[in-house]
């Protein structure tokens, strides 16, 4: 009998786990599913000042506007040892103010096209973003930049149609290869320009791994190809 | 039809038979539980008989020198002893004295005989030994299968209204044949009544409860009507299906033949049986025998029972009555002063009682501790569905819950419908019900989110189990109210991070108060 109703035990559990299906449920820290992902390894960065969270964020930079507009996604980061993964979520598009206008009348163009540099910081101010004058030197209430991207750069598109995507080519405005960007969050790689005088470029790739370094690293290096904007 | 016509006219003429001193009363009471050597044995054809005499005795008027009891006999017995009796009524007849004879017989027959223990007494036979008594009347009585070939007539409801008996009325002459089944039915036994249906009820009728008139008598036509339509009627519900009694009169005389004066005989406490509905009277409590079981369908009835305790059960269609009466030996008691305790279907159900149905349904409303962290206390509702029966009561729920929470990135809304059946164990306890039980289910969980943010809705079905506690206060016309308690453990997938998912068992509290029926 003990066996019996070992076996009725069973063969209900069974069956109640298996009627289990469906989509997993969320609690109240679910934030929504990411619209895009960035992954990559913090390889070094620079030291810190106090004992604070350190983020990983893409800091939108509108290099088109009077006056730079920045704004950060951010995900926390483990800075015990070095390399470390991250994975950044971003579940926001960026705020219009932080996009570039492409849009030109004459030229009949329409769009907007973000840039967003993916850093590594102390939050001193404990806002969950990155505070910064954007003055070279830190000025009081900036928080910490530690690290960033050398070689890639985060890209929002709205709005990508044939026309814009014509101008960014003829014109190599931004992008080499604007025929591989799509409506929302890409992924480019900086590409050096050749020639002093020219700016360095950007070019569309796949999601791939995204090497951050400190800012010593960066201020050290002279063959980085930073100056796009 | 026209048999049925004559046998109308028989009882219609009939006279009075003044059980007085000029009157003498035999019977020959047989019972056989063994039959043929094929046939499975019957419980209570001895015990019919033993309360057949016993009923006489008490209430017929028979003396006990003047009744035969054969208890398994031989068919050779069967034909000695009638002759003996019917050589001593010759005897001890004279003119001014009234005669009765009664044969009653319970146990085995087939269309042709009557079964004694392997061997077999024709009917033909049966039938011309009691006919052919010199008693003034001979009455016939046979509870067994077929036994409507001992009547040789079909019918099987006599007319009314009897005409009152003239107490100055001659007395009936003739002879009289009452069976319990048409030719081709089956007799059946009751282990419930623990007797025979027919038997059972025409002690019943005996007792007082067929007398119609209430003139005190109980007359062989009320007898036979009252065993009739109960045996019908108890009948109805059986596996062997519906049994016929049928009778045959050649009675001559303007009264009925009155078989039993419950008020008058040996000292009886009488029950007054006041309303509708069905009667079950136990001696001493509610497991002692069964006395008496009587239908009363608007007028009231008196039932003459030995002196003593008696649990009684009044059945109605939507509920029952139940109380105790003690009958002295002088004295009619009317149920209707006595203070009886009513008792829904739902108790009576798990209290092993044979009810028809015994269900209810109530609505629930109550809060729920969260089933996902950093949500609301769902509020609640349900829908409730129970069956009772003797050993548990099962229960079928539907319910809806509801519950959100409000976050920085988005808000949610948790709305999940719960389908869980089970099984309570009930007890009860003056009007409350106790109970506790066990239930296994399901929630189908729909998650909605409000927010900028990209978050598609998601749904899941989610099995539960739920331990209960229960409290129901009995309210009258079978409402009731209660308040529940469940603990309940759900198995779900949550998701817990960016790419991890986990599964979990969380232990929620229900706790809910609700309103309902019992039917």
């Amino acid at each position: 009998m003990k066996t019996l109703n070992t076996k009725i035990l069973t063969v209900v559990g069974v069956t109640l786990i298996a009627a289990a299906c469906g989509d997993d449920l969320t609690d109240k820290t679910y934030q929504g599913e990411p619209r895009f992902v960035v992954n990559g390894v913090v390889q070094s960065l620079d030291a810190s000042t106090a004992t604070v969270d350190t983020f990983v964020g893409v800091v939108w930079y509108n290099f088109a506007k009077n006056g730079d507009t920045i704004s950060t996604q951010v995900a926390s980061v483990s800075d015990a040892s070095f390399p470390s993964e991250f994975t950044l979520a971003l579940y926001d598009e960026p705020a219009s103010e932080d996009l570039n206008d492409y849009s030109d009348a004459e030229r009949g163009t329409r769009g907007y096209v973000g840039t967003g540099f993916i850093v590594a910081f102390d939050d001193l101010d404990g806002d969950g973003s990155l505070t910064t004058s954007g003055e070279m030197e830190p000025a009081p209430g900036d928080d910490l930049l530690r690290g960033m991207a050398p070689g890639h750069i985060a890209i929002f598109a709205r709005d990508v149609n044939e026309t814009l995507r014509t101008l960014l080519a003829q014109e190599n405005m931004l992008i080499v290869n604007p025929e591989a960007m799509v409506p929302g969050f890409n992924l480019a790689r900086t590409v050096c320009a050749e020639g002093d005088e020219a700016f360095d470029m950007l070019e569309i790739v796949p999601n791939e791994s995204v090497p951050l370094e400190s800012m010593e690293y960066i201020d050290n290096n002279d063959s980085l190809c930073l100056n796009f904007t | 039809m026209l048999v049925r016509v004559i046998g109308i006219a028989a009882v219609v003429m009939f006279s009075a038979l003044k059980t007085n001193a000029m009157e003498n009363r035999y019977a020959l009471l047989v019972g056989a539980n063994h039959g043929d050597s094929g046939e499975t044995p019957l419980r209570y054809a001895l015990d019919d008989i033993q309360r057949m005499g016993e009923t006489l005795r008490r209430l017929g008027g028979f003396l006990p020198d003047n009744m035969v009891i054969l208890e398994e006999p031989s068919a050779d017995r069967v034909r000695d002893a009638l002759a003996r009796l019917n050589a001593r009524i010759r005897s001890e007849q004279s003119a001014q004295t009234n005669t009765l004879l009664m044969v009653f017989y319970s146990g085995h027959a087939d269309a042709l005989s009557l079964h004694l223990k392997g061997t077999h007494l024709p009917w033909d036979e049966l039938r011309n030994q009691t006919a052919g008594s010199s008693a003034t009347a001979r009455i016939l009585v046979v509870d067994a299968c077929r036994s409507g070939q001992a009547t040789r007539v079909k019918g099987t409801k006599l007319t009314e209204p009897f005409a009152l008996p003239a107490l100055d009325a001659p007395a009936p002459e003739g002879f009289a044949v009452l069976s319990s089944t048409t030719a081709g039915e089956s007799a059946q036994e009751s282990d419930e009544l623990g007797s025979s249906f027919f038997t059972h009820h025409f002690l019943a009728a005996l007792h007082g409860v067929a007398d119609d008139n209430e003139d005190g008598n109980v007359t062989l036509a009320e007898a036979f009507q009252y065993a009739s339509d109960r045996t019908v009627a108890s009948t109805a519900s059986t596996m062997a299906g519906l049994q016929h009694p049928t009778y045959f009169y050649d009675l001559k005389g303007r009264a009925d033949l009155v078989l039993s004066r419950p008020g008058q005989g040996e000292k009886l406490g009488g029950l007054k049986l006041s309303g509708s509905g069905q009667y079950l009277i136990r001696e001493n409590g509610p497991h002692g025998a069964l006395a008496l079981e009587a239908n009363i369908r608007n007028e009231p009835r008196t039932a003459w029972l030995k002196p003593g305790r008696y649990f009684i059960q009044r059945r109605l269609p939507e509920r029952f009555f139940e109380g105790h009466v003690t009958l002295k030996d002088v004295g009619v008691i009317d149920l209707a002063q006595i203070d009886m305790r009513t008792i829904e279907y739902a108790q009576l159900a798990r209290k092993g009682g044979q009810v028809r149905k015994a269900f209810s349904v109530g609505m629930w409303a109550g809060a729920e501790t969260p089933v996902l962290p950093g949500f609301s206390f769902p509020w609640t509702t349900k829908a409730s569905f129970a069956w009772d029966m003797s050993a548990v009561t099962l229960d079928a729920n539907l319910a809806l819950m509801r519950s959100g929470h409000d976050g920085e990135a988005l808000d949610s809304t948790l709305t999940g419908i719960a389908a869980a059946i089970g099984a309570r164990k009930v007890f009860d306890v003056g009007a409350f019900a106790l109970s506790g039980g066990l239930k296994i289910g399901g929630v189908y969980f729909d998650q909605r989110y409000s927010g900028k943010r990209l978050a598609p809705p998601r749904k899941r079905l989610a099995p539960i189990v739920d331990a209960l506690v229960r409290s129901d206060v009995h309210l009258p016309w079978g409402f009731f109210v209660g308040l529940e308690s469940t603990l309940r453990v759900s198995y779900l997938r949550q998701k817990t991070g960016l790419f991890s998912v986990e599964a979990r068992t969380p232990v929620q509290g229900i706790f809910l108060a609700g309103i309902g029926k019992s039917w």
